[in-house]
């Protein structure tokens, strides 16, 4: 009797994670089937596989037509990962810092550290997009940067200096005997000993920086020089309304690479928001 | 070492932050204006006195409220059905954190495919079931407008939270959890008296992350429904700023705006802070 029961709040359990699945899953592939179908077929029959209509036509005119994704993909690359190198050099030295040394005012600085992760980018935009003018950066790729690698240091920096906390000192305490200074046991021990949180910060800030549409289409206003997001939202804007077989396939072209890339990795992202959550 | 960070963070973080606290006290008359006038307080009154932005703070507040229940709920849930079963643990895992990765400009476009009155693949379902195609985006009927808004947002982001809980459940003491076996509590028991108690800590992380990032939302209401359509009946707090910064030149208006946020996102989270207080006995 018991293991009945047993059996049917197992069956039950499995039944409802594979409905929510299906939910995390089925609209990309609806994306991805519609996306190789001529767009009228969209409309008649959605749920179809692309076998007697198979065509490559709106992938066509989403990169050779008016709008350049290629070029914007390039931008959304430059983009991104300049910001996530400069998170990671600058939060390399921060977190160290805040992990491994007794100073006035540290815990002053850690509050600032988490409280920055509290401004959204809405706070600042106005004084800021003035200062970028005087900088002269704005609307170029640096203008980006500069205030997404700010936005991102505060979470790095959180989730780094968690991780050095936990690794022991007695590695680097018989390297400092042994004659090294600061800057060997940096390089030599301690960031190698946290690569795995090294890769996830990387992961985070990169996705941030790669989907994040406000400040990009503030400051990037020649369509050349957009990256993907601001560019998808430009088309759907312009011509979303008529062509369904366009916008399908300007979906799939900025969500599928993501997916695919997210698969490889998935298991240092999972990992790394933990560490990075559940300390504290 | 730690100078690069502080420079960077006050360069472009504090610093616009603390010029928009001065700005929220002037009146500008255009964007570049080199002398502005003192005016108080005023800002903040016709701020309290403008219908589009207590529309805009009411809507993200009730949003706030939705993903209290239904974000953290579902994902708790959710997180406690994975634990505990014994297959498929990392395949769920994975699926269920995907639309995380995916940005919020591809999926706010996706849904508008879905809500499509003609072709979108609600109105297919549904025809397929039989029933009557519905307008989705009818501006006559704002909670259906609201909810369609706000759904995609919520189910984007239960997979984050679930992992969060499901990383906490993992952590807790396998003794415990014998031991309340063994003097008969049921699965449910369990859940109740045990697991969700000593969640408690996680809880309010997951509180306080889902309360900040609630107050950023932008993309997804932007992309489904532009300029808080109709007349920005569903705006929210950063897409009424957002308008406000392009539309408006009015740039100590958008500055109290701007202070206002970061108030009310400190705010609640030392509400949930003081609800949820930090027991150093889990």
């Amino acid at each position: 009797m018991r293991n009945r029961k047993k059996a049917i709040s197992k069956g039950l359990i499995y039944t409802i994670l594979s409905i929510w699945a299906i939910g995390c899953i089925y609209p990309f592939i609806w994306i991805l089937i519609n996306s190789f179908k001529d767009k009228n077929q969209i409309i008649r029959n959605s749920f179809s596989l692309p076998i007697k209509f198979f065509t490559l036509d709106n992938y066509e005119s989403a990169i050779l037509g008016r709008y350049n994704i290629l070029q914007a993909y390039l931008n959304s690359f430059i983009i991104s990962f300049s910001v996530v190198i400069l998170v990671l050099i600058i939060t390399t030295f921060s977190s160290f810092a805040l992990a491994r040394y007794q100073f006035k005012g540290k815990k002053l600085i850690y509050a600032l550290v988490i409280a920055c992760m509290m401004f959204p980018i809405f706070s600042t935009i106005f004084p800021l997009y003035k200062m970028l003018v005087s900088f002269k950066i704005h609307g170029t790729h640096l203008g980006v940067i500069l205030p997404q690698v700010a936005g991102n240091l505060g979470f790095a920096t959180i989730l780094l200096t968690g991780f050095i906390q936990n690794i022991p000192t007695e590695v680097a305490e018989s390297a400092y005997l042994d004659g090294a200074n600061v800057f060997q046991v940096m390089r030599h021990i301690t960031v190698p000993m946290s690569k795995s949180a090294y890769s996830s910060a990387a992961i985070f800030v990169f996705l941030w920086s790669y989907n994040d549409l406000f400040l990009q289409m503030l400051i990037l206003t020649d369509r050349r020089k957009m990256p993907i997001s601001a560019l998808l939202r430009e088309i759907s804007s312009k011509e979303g309304g008529t062509n369904q077989g366009l916008m399908v396939a300007a979906v799939a072209l900025i969500a599928i690479p993501i997916i695919i890339v997210y698969f490889f990795l998935q298991k240092n992202i999972i990992k790394g928001l933990t560490a990075g959550a559940v300390k504290e | 070492m730690i100078i690069p960070m502080l420079a960077f963070l006050f360069v472009f973080l504090f610093y616009p932050f603390f010029i928009n606290i001065k700005n929220s006290f002037f009146e500008f008359d255009n964007m570049l204006d080199r002398n502005p006038s003192f005016i108080g307080v005023a800002n903040y009154i016709t701020m309290l006195n403008d219908d589009t932005f207590i529309r805009s703070l009411t809507n993200t507040l009730i949003l706030v409220g939705l993903v209290l229940i239904f974000q953290v709920g579902i994902s708790l849930g959710l997180a406690l059905l994975v634990n505990s079963i014994t297959k498929f643990n990392t395949f769920f895992k994975v699926t269920l954190f995907m639309p995380i990765v995916v940005s919020a400009t591809a999926l706010g476009l996706m849904f508008n495919l879905f809500y499509d009155y003609n072709n979108g693949m609600f109105n297919q379902i549904l025809l397929i079931l039989g029933q009557e195609k519905i307008f989705w985006k009818d501006p006559q009927n704002l909670t259906r407008l609201f909810a369609i808004i706000v759904s995609p947002v919520i189910w984007q982001y239960i997979g984050f939270y679930f992992v969060i809980f499901l990383t906490g459940l993992a952590g807790l003491s396998k003794q415990i959890m014998e031991a309340s076996e063994i003097d008969g509590c049921t699965g449910f028991q369990k859940v109740r008296h045990i697991q969700v108690p000593m969640l408690r800590n996680i809880t309010r992380t997951v509180i306080v992350l889902a309360i900040t990032g609630t107050l950023k939302v932008f993309d997804l209401p932007y992309i489904i429904s532009p300029n808080g359509y109709p007349s920005g009946k569903t705006h929210f707090l950063g897409t009424y700023m957002y308008d406000k910064a392009f539309n408006a030149v009015d740039v100590g208006y958008a500055a109290g705006f701007a202070v206002f946020m970061v108030l009310a996102g400190v705010l609640m989270s030392l509400i949930a802070n003081v609800v949820f207080r930090h027991n150093h006995n889990l």
